[in-house]
């Protein structure tokens, strides 16, 4: 980065990114109602490369989700929509310790707040700015504590047909989902995707065998539902980004039970 | 991997419409505390070698996020791939992808006068800088708002002394990759002003967050890793290749 240049160095992009996610408001009239929600999205199957997340392009192989037998089967659908469990919802406001049995609700943030002294206004009626945390001195971006104990069901997305797939046995990744992305829609992003196709050959003569899915997202349309912080997914102690509980046997990919997520940047 | 974030966080932090923004009402005293480039007032100065103010003009600043204008040598993308319809002849068998970007939010100066800058000497354009007021105070429209100094071209112009925030450009002509692109470097204070190539001036971080340098290599492996798609063969060769 340029010396002649004090606009976007170092401590403007970290102040940037933590404002991201930040909690800046309390609603004081519900508990439980979060003023700033994200969304974390599961998946199965192989994590995408940061270059294919960086230009929104996935490259979709046979084997990638599914056994290559089973390509046929679910060969329709290798784009992101198969492998994508569904989303939770994370809301940054909370002031409670413990997680609450309120679905998408159940998670506390904390962070950096706003910069000292700062006076803003709430667009929604009813909501409080948050004081700055005291006697902080650093601060991250996203901090989740969950309650250890809870599973949150995923919303929406695909579960059905990937525990249709793992109860065929044919997921190439495991009992587990993989990887997460956090976007602020509880959507994925619309993308056009092409299916690709075998060359002719003796075991593929009309050459109709779809051997993979390019799949694009659009540069202009829906940039809410774009990807902003993605990771893996894996047991305690598995070094993954998001760490997880064992899930009860048979509902691996029904719900999720996180223990902790903190996003930071170096 | 580690955690990835992506650069398009730089425009959902603070543009309008996102949930990080959109929470604060507009009237709020102290939002503009909570933006870093979106919605500032910015000037464009334009120097020689010896900091000697050469054209100047008034706007404003904001992330931009629609189809990214970046080089495509470096960044680019296409491929050839294998769609099913037979139409015969197996080449013809293929369809091609053409440059394929990376999503990345530009940061933009938007000129508020869209076509030229005014000139305020004669020389040789040597370095550029956008200059922004970010307790939004000065005027986004009207270049006199902003102290003389700073625009005129009066005296040099050290920006190293300013109070302002700022960054430098390269400069360069149309087919040049500098960020700021004019028609002509030379320019004389009789020609009053000077055309810009493009009506905003977007500049890119291509490698922030992450060490994006080889992402263009990266996502050509990826694509290449599928069978009967290749970002150097043409449609001919990939089905003589067979599978």
């Amino acid at each position: 980065m340029s010396t002649l240049n004090t606009l976007i160095n170092d401590e403007a992009v970290k102040e940037i990114v933590h404002r991201w996610g930040s909690p800046a408001y309390i609603d004081t009239s519900s508990e439980n109602k979060g003023a700033r929600n994200y969304y974390l999205h599961g998946f199965v199957g192989r994590v995408p490369t940061p270059a294919e997340l960086l230009y929104g392009t996935f490259a979709m192989k046979e084997g990638d989700v599914v056994t290559a037998d089973a390509t046929e089967k679910y060969g329709f659908s290798l784009d992101l929509h198969f492998p994508h469990l569904g989303s939770i919802e994370l809301s940054c406001d909370h002031t409670d310790n413990h997680s609450r049995a309120v679905f998408g609700q159940s998670v506390r943030a904390s962070g950096l707040i706003l910069p000292e002294g700062v006076r803003l206004e709430s667009a929604i009626e009813g909501m409080q700015t948050l004081p700055p945390l005291e006697g902080v001195t650093t601060s991250w971006m996203m901090d989740f504590s969950f309650d250890g104990q809870k599973e949150y069901t995923w919303n929406a997305g695909n579960r059905n047909g990937v525990i249709q797939a793992g109860r065929e046995n044919k997921l190439t990744s495991g009992d587990l989902p993989t990887w997460f992305m956090i976007s602020e829609s509880s959507s994925l992003p619309t993308m056009q995707s092409y299916k690709v196709y075998a060359p002719k050959s003796a075991t593929n003569p009309d050459g109709t065998k779809v051997t993979g899915y390019v799949s694009h997202m659009f540069y202009d349309y829906q940039p809410e539902r774009r990807p902003i912080i993605v990771g893996t997914i894996g047991l305690v102690g598995s070094g993954a980004d998001l760490q997880i509980e064992l899930p009860r046997r048979g509902y691996e990919f029904e719900t999720i039970t996180p223990l902790s997520l903190r996003i930071m940047m170096q | 991997m580690s955690l990835i974030i992506l650069p398009h966080i730089l425009a959902a932090s603070e543009q309008p419409q996102y949930a990080t923004q959109s929470q604060f009402k507009d009237t709020s005293e102290d939002l503009k505390r909570m933006r870093i480039v979106e919605g500032k007032p910015a000037l464009l100065v334009v120097l020689d070698a010896d900091k000697q103010v050469l054209a100047s003009s008034v706007g404003y600043t904001q992330w931009s996020s629609g189809r990214p204008q970046l080089p495509l040598a470096e960044f680019g993308v296409s491929y050839t791939y294998r769609k099913a319809a037979d139409k015969g002849d197996p080449a013809t068998n293929f369809d091609t992808e053409e440059r394929r970007l990376p999503i990345m939010p530009a940061l933009r100066f938007n000129p508020t006068s869209k076509f030229a800058i005014d000139i305020r000497n004669s020389g040789t354009a040597a370095q550029a800088f956008i200059i922004v007021d970010q307790d939004e105070v000065r005027s986004k429209t009207d270049i006199t708002d902003w102290p003389n100094e700073i625009w005129d071209g009066s005296a040099p112009l050290d920006v190293a002394q300013l109070t302002y925030k700022y960054f430098d450009m390269a400069v360069g002509l149309h087919d040049s990759q500098a960020p700021l692109q004019l028609t002509r470097l030379d320019m004389s204070k009789s020609d009053v002003n000077l055309p810009l190539v493009s009506k905003f001036i977007d500049v890119y971080f291509t490698n922030m967050f992450h060490d994006w340098s080889d992402a263009k290599a990266q996502m050509e492996a990826a694509l290449n890793r599928l069978s009967s798609v290749d970002t150097l063969k043409s449609g001919a060769e990939i089905e003589a290749l067979g599978e």
